[in-house]
C-alpha cells in the first residue's frame, strides 16, 4: 500500500533530523576525542606559548646571574664565599626563590607572575639527546595561566673558552729557550673557571649511589687521581691537562696574533716579571701580603676565600697561583703533575711561578678541575 | 540554527600543543614550498612541512612532525605528531594536535617558525614555534666570552631507551685529506671522545673513557700550527702528537696512537 506523506509527517522528519544534528554537534564539541583542546580553567594556549617564550630570557638570567637578585650573604653563606658560587647552582636557585615570591614576566604589555618552589634535581643524560651531559631540572609555574613546566637548567656557566692560539708550556731554564710550544688550532676547549667543589662532589656521589654529605659545598673537593678522572668523565669532561692550564694563565704578548713566532712565558697571570710581583717583595722577612695581594694569589697568611673572581687570568680562569695545591694530567711529563704554589707556601716561596710543577704524592687527594672539548 | 551553531563552535581558539614548548632545534623544512606560499597542493597527499626536535625530561630528544594534507573544498587537514627521533615522519606518530577545514596553510622560515592557517570560513590564525636561541658559531667568537652549551629548556614528559655509543666507536670520521665524512656523533658517546691526531686541523675522534696520550689510546695533539709546517704526516714524523713516556707514538694509518 502506498504511504501518503502528509505535511505533518514531513515536519516531524525535519524536526527529528534537526534534533539529531544538534545532538551530534553537541557530542562533537563537548565530548571531544583525545586532542589538545584547552582544559577547564586554562587560559588560551596560544597566550601560554607566547608567555613561556617570553619567560625564557628571565629564567636564564635568574639561573646564570642570580647576583642580579641576591648575594651570597643573602643566602646565608659565609662572607668569604663569592657570589659566583650561586651561579648555575641549586643553592643559588633555591635561595633566589626563597627571597622572591614571584618574578614578573612581561608580554604584550601585561605582567605575568612566575613562581617556583626552588627545588632542583640533578640529572645526567643516559641516552642520545641534548649536548649537555649533566644539568638540573626544576619546575616553574604561571598560576594565572594554570601552567606548570619542567625546565632544564645547564651547569656549564663556569666553563671558559680557551682561544685557538699557540701557547707555551712549563718553564725553561734559559729565557732565550723557546721550550715546549704547542697550539690548539681547530679545537674548542672549555676550561673550568673554578675548582670542582664539594657541592659538585655530593651530586656525583649521590648520582652513582654513594653517600657524601657536606655542610660546606663551596669548598674545593679533594679526590684521588683515579676518582678525578671518573668525576670529570661523568660530566662528559676530562681532567685538566697541565699545558692547558699554563695556556689559560700565561697572558699572550699580542692578543691579535694567534700564532706568533715568539711565545712568552710570564711569571704570573697579572705580571710578566716576577721581580715586579709581591712575591719578590716577600723576600723581605717583614713582608705581609696585603688584601690585594691575597686576592691575586692566596698564599700562606692570607684569609681563605672561595669563588672570588679577583684572581682570574686573561682567559677568565681563576686561581693561577696560590689557593690550592692542584693536580693535573700531564701527558708531556707525567711526573710534573702538581702545582705546589698554594696557601701552604709563603709568599717568598719559589713555587709561585707559572709553569712550575712537581710530583704529587701517591694516594693523596688534591683539588682539581676539568675541561671539555667540544668536537 | 544548526549552521549558526556550527559556525559559532568553529570560532574556538586554535590551541597550541604543550609539546611544542619543548622545541630544541628545527631539523628540516619542506624544500619545495617557498616562504608564505599558500599550500593547497598536491591534493590528498600528506606533506611533511617541518620537523623539530623536542627536549625530554631525561635529556633525550623526541621529534615533532608538522604535517599538512591539502584537500579540495577547503577540507585541508593539519596535524602535529610526536614520535621518537629514530622514527621517520613518514610514519604515523602520536597525534597531539589536529585541525581541519583548512583552505590552506603558509609558513615562514624565520628565526621563529611561523605557520598561518587559512580557515574555511575565510578567517586566519597563526602559530609561532619558538626555537631556543642557539649560540653563535663557535668559530666566529674568538674570545674567552665564547659560551658553550644549552640555555634553559622546557621539557616534555617523554623519555628514551636508546643506548649511547660505546668506547672505541669512531664518532667523527675524517679522511686522510682532512675532509670530514658525515656528521659528528661524539656527543652520543657514553663518556667522552678523544681525537686521534692525523695532522689535520680537525682529526677523527673515538668514544673513550681513557685519557689521551696514555698507552693504548690516541695521542694528545700537540698542534698543527705551531711548527708552521704545511704537511704533517704520521709516516714521516709524529712531532704534532704527544704520548706519555711509557708509550710510543705509532701510526695507525695516518692517526697517531700511543702503543
Amino acid at each position: 500500500m502506498k504511504r501518503d506523506l502528509t505535511y505533518s509527517s514531513i515536519t516531524k522528519i525535519y524536526l527529528f533530523l534537526g534534533i539529531v544534528s544538534v545532538a551530534g554537534i553537541f557530542l562533537l564539541f563537548f565530548f571531544p576525542k583525545d586532542s589538545s583542546l584547552p582544559e577547564e580553567g586554562r587560559e588560551n594556549r596560544d597566550l601560554i606559548n607566547q608567555v613561556l617564550s617570553a619567560a625564557r630570557p628571565t629564567i636564564n638570567n635568574l639561573w646564570f646571574t642570580p647576583s642580579l637578585y641576591i648575594t651570597s650573604q643573602d643566602c646565608g653563606l659565609p662572607s668569604n664565599v663569592g657570589d659566583a658560587f650561586l651561579e648555575c647552582r641549586p643553592e643559588g636557585w633555591r635561595c633566589l626563590w626563597s627571597k622572591e615570591e614571584v618574578v614578573e614576566v612581561e608580554y604584550g604589555g601585561k605582567k605575568f607572575k612566575m613562581k617556583s618552589t626552588g627545588n632542583v634535581s640533578f640529572v645526567r643524560r643516559n641516552s642520545p639527546g641534548l649536548h649537555s651531559k649533566t644539568g638540573y631540572i626544576t619546575e616553574i609555574e604561571f598560576p594565572d595561566l594554570a601552567i606548570k613546566k619542567k625546565v632544564f637548567l645547564p651547569n656549564t656557566c663556569h666553563e671558559v673558552f680557551l682561544p685557538q692560539r699557540t701557547y707555551a708550556y712549563g718553564e725553561v731554564n734559559d729565557p732565550r729557550d723557546m721550550g715546549f710550544i704547542w697550539d690548539n688550532a681547530g679545537k674548542n676547549i672549555f676550561i673550568d673557571k673554578f675548582y670542582v667543589s664539594e657541592g659538585d662532589l655530593r651530586e656525583w656521589k649521590n648520582a652513582i649511589g654513594e653517600e657524601f654529605k657536606t655542610e660546606t659545598p663551596w669548598l674545593p673537593a679533594k679526590l684521588l687521581e683515579n676518582e678525578q678522572v671518573k668525576f670529570c668523565q661523568f660530566h662528559g669532561k676530562e681532567r685538566l691537562m697541565a699545558h692547558l692550564f699554563d695556556a689559560s694563565q700565561m697572558t699572550p704578548l699580542d692578543i691579535k696574533v694567534a700564532h706568533p713566532d715568539l711565545v712568552m712565558r710570564p711569571d704570573s697571570p697579572w705580571q710578566r716579571d716576577y721581580s715586579r710581583t709581591f712575591f719578590a717583595k716577600a723576600k723581605d722577612e717583614t713582608f705581609t701580603p696585603s688584601e690585594e695581594d691575597c686576592h691575586l694569589a692566596q698564599v700562606y697568611g692570607c684569609p681563605e676565600t672561595y669563588f672570588m673572581t679577583d684572581s682570574v687570568s686573561w682567559s677568565g680562569v681563576a686561581f693561577g697561583l696560590g689557593f690550592e695545591e692542584e693536580l693535573y694530567f700531564n701527558p708531556i711529563d707525567l711526573r710534573l703533575n702538581l702545582k705546589k704554589s698554594s696557601k701552604f707556601e709563603r709568599a717568598s716561596s719559589s713555587w709561585h711561578k707559572l709553569g712550575k710543577r712537581t710530583s704529587s704524592k701517591e694516594d693523596k687527594a688534591y683539588a682539581f678541575r676539568c675541561f671539555r672539548e667540544v668536537p | 540554527m544548526i549552521t549558526l551553531l556550527f559556525i559559532l563552535f568553529s570560532l574556538k581558539s586554535f590551541s597550541f600543543p604543550d609539546e611544542l614548548h619543548a622545541v630544541y632545534e628545527r631539523l628540516e623544512v619542506h624544500e619545495f614550498y617557498k616562504d608564505n606560499e599558500l599550500i593547497t597542493k598536491p591534493l590528498d597527499a600528506w606533506q611533511i612541512i617541518a620537523r623539530f626536535s623536542l627536549s625530554n625530561k631525561d635529556l633525550s630528544l623526541g621529534q615533532a612532525c608538522i604535517k599538512y594534507r591539502p584537500s579540495k573544498d577547503a577540507n585541508g587537514l593539519f596535524r602535529v605528531e610526536v614520535m621518537s627521533m629514530q622514527e621517520s615522519c613518514m610514519n604515523e606518530g602520536r597525534v597531539v594536535y589536529e585541525l581541519g577545514s583548512l583552505f590552506g596553510i603558509q609558513f615562514e622560515r624565520s628565526a621563529d617558525f611561523k605557520i598561518i592557517f587559512s580557515h574555511k570560513n575565510y578567517t586566519t590564525s597563526s602559530w609561532i614555534i619558538t626555537v631556543p636561541q642557539k649560540k653563535k658559531q663557535l668559530s666566529l667568537l674568538e674570545t674567552p666570552d665564547k659560551f658553550w652549551g644549552e640555555s634553559a629548556l622546557y621539557l616534555n614528559e617523554d623519555s628514551s631507551e636508546e643506548e649511547l655509543l660505546k668506547d672505541g666507536v669512531k664518532c667523527l670520521n675524517v679522511s686522510d685529506d682532512c675532509q670530514q665524512v658525515g656528521q659528528s656523533t661524539c656527543h652520543l658517546c657514553a663518556n667522552i671522545s678523544l681525537e686521534a691526531p692525523n695532522g689535520c686541523l680537525v682529526g677523527p675522534r673515538y668514544c673513550s673513557s681513557s685519557e689521551c696520550g696514555t698507552k693504548g689510546n690516541p695521542a694528545c695533539r700537540r698542534g698543527v700550527k705551531f711548527q708552521k709546517k704545511r704537511v704533517l704526516d704520521c709516516r714521516t714524523e709524529t712531532s704534532f702528537a704527544i704520548c706519555a713516556e711509557d708509550s710510543t707514538p705509532t701510526c695507525r694509518g695516518q692517526e697517531v696512537w700511543c702503543l
